[in-house]
């Protein structure tokens, strides 16, 4: 007898450390917004995410002839829906106060660099130059949410997942959800534990390694980089993220930029999809401003192999990643 | 007689021995594989397919425009039908990680029964 419960209460132990008494939960992944998604949470969240993530894809899918975007973009006229005039309004807003380098309005050249598309190719003057015009002289009108002429064509893969995943944020009601659309995550709630939430930060060079883990409440983060979206051509690597000022792919001194913002904070999701992509842009040059900033918490890897952490951030580098961890320093 | 009954005999001493040093070994060897068996979530459009990563081959299913091979509990996408590759670059991929083929709307997500990493952006 005193056998058998030594060996169940060793047993015992020995399943406990594999099991961490999480609430049941559910996971879906799916694709929406070109990129995989994943929800984890209760089944009445992870369903409500996945409609909300699937209804503004489709919306939002400026391929899609159904779509808001698409009406605008080829001045059907269609009513715009809520989302999409809501989207484009604080779109503008955010480039209205942190500046012009990130524009939902480059779509023409996005089409000239054939994105999206399953030939992507490198275009030429010509292409290129119309493109930057057509730009550089939209006019869009926010109260009938169109274009006054023929320039102009809306691309919003820059803000999109944000938006996502601050109109989930809102409606998700279970004790602990993560949305994870690759580029952006949504930690919703408290683990189980109560301990923090663990995301690891994707090494640019390398998708499967991970540079080290960020430990953070739950917040919305979004990275951006040339890692996910490029293609090649002629052995030369073209990144999906563009220089505004000449239509082509942005060379920044950054390879990956995680923007970090509180739960919190209104519109949170789109400001980190924003920031991380304006921050990437403007490279080490423009850090400063933001490493400083109370409101976020940032991360950025530089192609001399040097991550920046934010104070408030708390991030354990991963050993022998090739990384090393500087303190930012102001006076840069 | 009452201290007899404190005494553990020689043959149990053995045997909750042994039952301590396999439940140690398990854990070892559970940490040591990082939580296998490990499945990976194929989607494409509504088809979506599980194959658990504990069997080493390469996998092809109907209506999915690429195969997969499965190597010591890790999967990658060995040939897609997508002009860029950037899937088949992404390489075998493991807990938590996944592979995304954007022309052919293909997803590969590891999940593992319990990874201390909520999430990986990237």
């Amino acid at each position: 007898m005193r056998i058998g419960s030594l060996a169940v209460a060793v047993i015992c132990c020995f399943a406990l450390t594999g099991c961490s008494f999480k609430a049941p939960q559910t996971e879906r992944t799916l694709f929406v917004m070109d990129t995989a998604a994943s929800v984890k949470g209760t089944e009445k969240d992870v369903e409500l995410a996945v409609d909300t993530l699937t209804d503004l894809g489709k919306r939002f899918d400026r391929y899609d002839p159904e779509s808001d975007i698409y009406s605008i973009n080829h001045r059907l006229g269609n009513a715009v829906s809520d989302a999409a005039a809501e989207l484009i309004k604080q779109s503008v807003r955010l480039s209205d106060t942190y500046g012009e380098t990130v524009s939902i309005f480059a779509g023409s050249i996005t089409d000239a660099w054939k994105i999206g598309s399953e030939n992507p190719t490198v275009p030429s003057e010509e292409t290129l130059s119309d493109a930057l015009n057509s730009f550089q002289n939209a006019d869009f009108s926010l109260d009938s949410m169109s274009f006054a002429d023929k320039n102009g064509s809306v691309d919003v893969g820059s803000v999109a997942k944000g938006y996502a995943l601050d109109k989930i944020s809102g409606q998700l009601t279970g004790e602990c959800c993560v949305v994870s659309m690759t580029s952006s995550v949504l930690l919703y709630g408290k683990k189980a534990d109560s301990e923090k939430f663990s995301v690891a930060i994707r090494d640019p060079d390398d998708g499967t390694k991970s540079v080290g883990t960020l430990h953070t409440e739950e917040c919305f983060l979004s990275t951006s980089g040339g890692s996910e979206r490029y293609f090649e051509s002629n052995g030369k690597r073209y990144i999906h993220i563009f220089d505004l000022s000449s239509g082509t792919p942005c060379r920044s001194d950054l390879t990956s930029v995680t923007v970090i913002v509180g739960r919190d904070t209104e519109w949170g999701g789109m400001l980190s999809d924003f920031l991380s992509t304006l921050v990437f842009i403007g490279g080490t040059e423009s850090l400063g401003k933001f490493m400083n900033d109370p409101q976020l918490g940032v991360i950025a890897l530089t192609d001399k192999n040097t991550i920046y952490v934010s104070e408030n951030v708390d991030f354990s580098p991963a050993e022998n990643s090739g990384y090393k961890v500087e303190e930012w320093k102001n006076e840069r | 007689m009452k201290d007899k009954f404190h005494l553990i005999k020689p043959v149990e001493a053995v045997i909750i021995g042994i039952v301590l040093l396999t439940a140690f070994a398990a854990i070892f060897i559970t940490n040591l594989q990082n939580d296998s068996p490990q499945t990976a979530v194929i989607s494409c459009g509504d088809i979506r397919r599980e194959i658990s990563l504990d069997k080493d081959g390469t996998f092809h299913f109907d209506g999915i425009d690429a195969e997969f091979e499965v190597k010591d509990g890790k999967i990658r996408i060995t040939s897609a039908t997508c002009p860029d590759k950037i899937c088949e670059k992404t390489g075998f991929i493991g807990s938590g990680q996944t592979i995304i083929c954007v022309p052919n709307k293909i997803t590969v997500a590891v999940v593992g029964s319990d990874s201390s990493i909520d999430a990986a952006v990237g």
